[in-house]
């Protein structure tokens, strides 16, 4: 009846694998570098409370489940606070901020800028998950439990949005 | 194909942005990974073994008499239903003193003889009383347990276990599934997949104290539990693709409408007291 167990080294294997993954997947969502951190070392501890019914070989997939779950009732949570702090504005969404890079070229930086803010949050995270963590499809839709089909429709959306910016600024 | 994405069917902006993309990297962390490490390690300090696994020969000797007991009274026992409507809660304490909390529109049937038997249509919250194997039996999947409480939801394509304390196993045969799920735990069935999740303790039975919530739930369902907590019929207007995250306190309509309603930019309208309209602003 018992499931095979989960120790210490295995929480340790598993962070040493998943951490960066799973912080810039955070990043992406949020554009904020400290929460992803923090939501980051809360999944861990989370999967340790409930080491005893996890199953080894659906870890990854949970991992993922469980930070977005944590930055979503964040958000719930920060809604809550602003809606009780003034109820009369109509509980607009807490905004989320577009995620910050570093590089080289500024002319790039605020291309990139712009094309991210236009980007749905969907594609957004699909499309860094891609190009910077260097993600594959399959790899994504496992993570995002949506279907592969899913990952190339938000993709091909990021991409008509880089061709019109592009177009728009010349 | 590394990378999935075929760079050469695009056009030659498009081609040189991805190639910047390349030299793109994240912002420096604020701390590093060792130290984000350190503070788990230290929050996730083993401590002595639980002696909850120690009760397992009890529990399974229990379980046997249990079995013995209930084909004793198997034969000699009559059928009991207990059921609510729209807009009504029920609880019920069986002959093992275990206590049911129908929610609204629900159904729970079982033999005077066999309380620990049961069987289930709609959603109900469960404290069992310590003894052999308790089980809920609905249309999708069947739930068995020892001295627990949890939540057993099945409507429609949806089926949903979450447990309070002790643990449960679930069973879903269509679907090939059968797991153990412990405090916190929950199993959740659409339409498409079984998930299993975690979830915090006191979400388990939200409605019990007069609370909904719901995770990323499409407004048809949550509309639909609304339609049975206040007994009214609802219309969702020319509204696609909604999806709800978050509590609803059931109290009063015009209150548990505007916690829809606001953060999913909607308006609505009490049109009397047994409908109400819901549409795109």
């Amino acid at each position: 009846m018992s499931t095979p167990s989960f120790s210490k080294q295995d929480l340790k294997s598993a962070y040493d694998l998943y951490f960066e993954g799973l912080r810039n997947f955070l990043y992406y969502k949020s554009g904020d570098m400290a929460l992803a951190e923090d939501l980051v070392q809360e999944v861990f501890i989370k999967v340790w409370e409930k080491r005893n019914t996890i199953a080894k070989d659906t870890l990854k997939s949970l991992l993922y489940t469980m930070a977005r779950n944590l930055m979503i009732n964040h958000y719930n949570h920060m809604k809550v606070v602003k809606t009780h702090v003034d109820r009369e504005v109509v509980a607009e969404s807490v905004e989320v901020q577009t995620p910050q890079f570093k590089m080289e070229e500024k002319e790039f930086g605020e291309k990139l800028k712009r094309v991210l803010e236009k980007m749905p949050d969907g594609s957004r995270e699909v499309f860094l998950m891609n190009r910077i963590d260097r993600v594959k499809y399959d790899a994504i839709a496992s993570r995002l439990e949506i279907s592969v089909k899913a990952v190339e429709k938000r993709m091909s959306k990021a991409l008509s949005i880089i061709r019109e910016e592009l177009g728009r600024k010349l | 194909m590394a990378n999935d994405l075929n760079k050469n069917e695009l056009d030659k902006e498009t081609q040189a942005f991805l190639d910047q993309m390349d030299q793109v990297e994240l912002p420096a962390g604020t701390r590093s990974k060792e130290d984000l490490w350190a503070e788990i390690d230290a929050a996730t300090e083993e401590v002595p073994s639980k002696t909850s696994r120690s009760l397992w020969p009890w529990y399974a000797a229990a379980a046997s008499v249990a079995i013995l007991l209930g084909f004793f009274f198997l034969q000699q026992s009559s059928p009991v239903q207990v059921a609510t409507a729209n807009g009504e809660t029920r609880r019920v304490q069986l002959t093992d003193g275990s206590i049911v909390t129908l929610n609204a529109q629900s159904t729970l049937n079982y033999k005077e003889g066999d309380p620990r038997n049961v069987s289930l249509d709609g959603e109900a919250f469960f404290e069992v009383t310590k003894g052999g194997d308790f089980v809920i039996t609905t249309a999708q999947g069947t739930v068995s347990v020892l001295g627990t409480s949890f939540n057993v939801l099945d409507r429609g394509s949806d089926y949903r276990v979450l447990c309070k304390t002790g643990r449960v196993r679930v069973d879903i045969p269509k679907s090939d599934f059968s797991q153990e799920i412990t405090a916190g735990g929950a199993v959740i069935k659409s339409e498409k997949e079984v998930l299993v999740d975690e979830i915090a303790v006191d979400q388990v039975a939200s409605w019990l104290l007069g609370e909904l919530y719901f995770e990323n739930a499409s407004l048809q369902r949550v509309v639909e539990e609304l339609e049975r907590q206040y007994d009214i019929k609802i219309t969702i207007e020319n509204i696609e693709n909604k999806r709800f995250t978050g509590y609803i306190t059931i109290d009063e309509l015009a209150e548990s409408l505007a916690m829809v309603c606001e953060p999913l930019g909607l308006s609505f309208e009490i049109t009397d007291d047994k409908s109400a309209t819901i549409r795109q602003d």
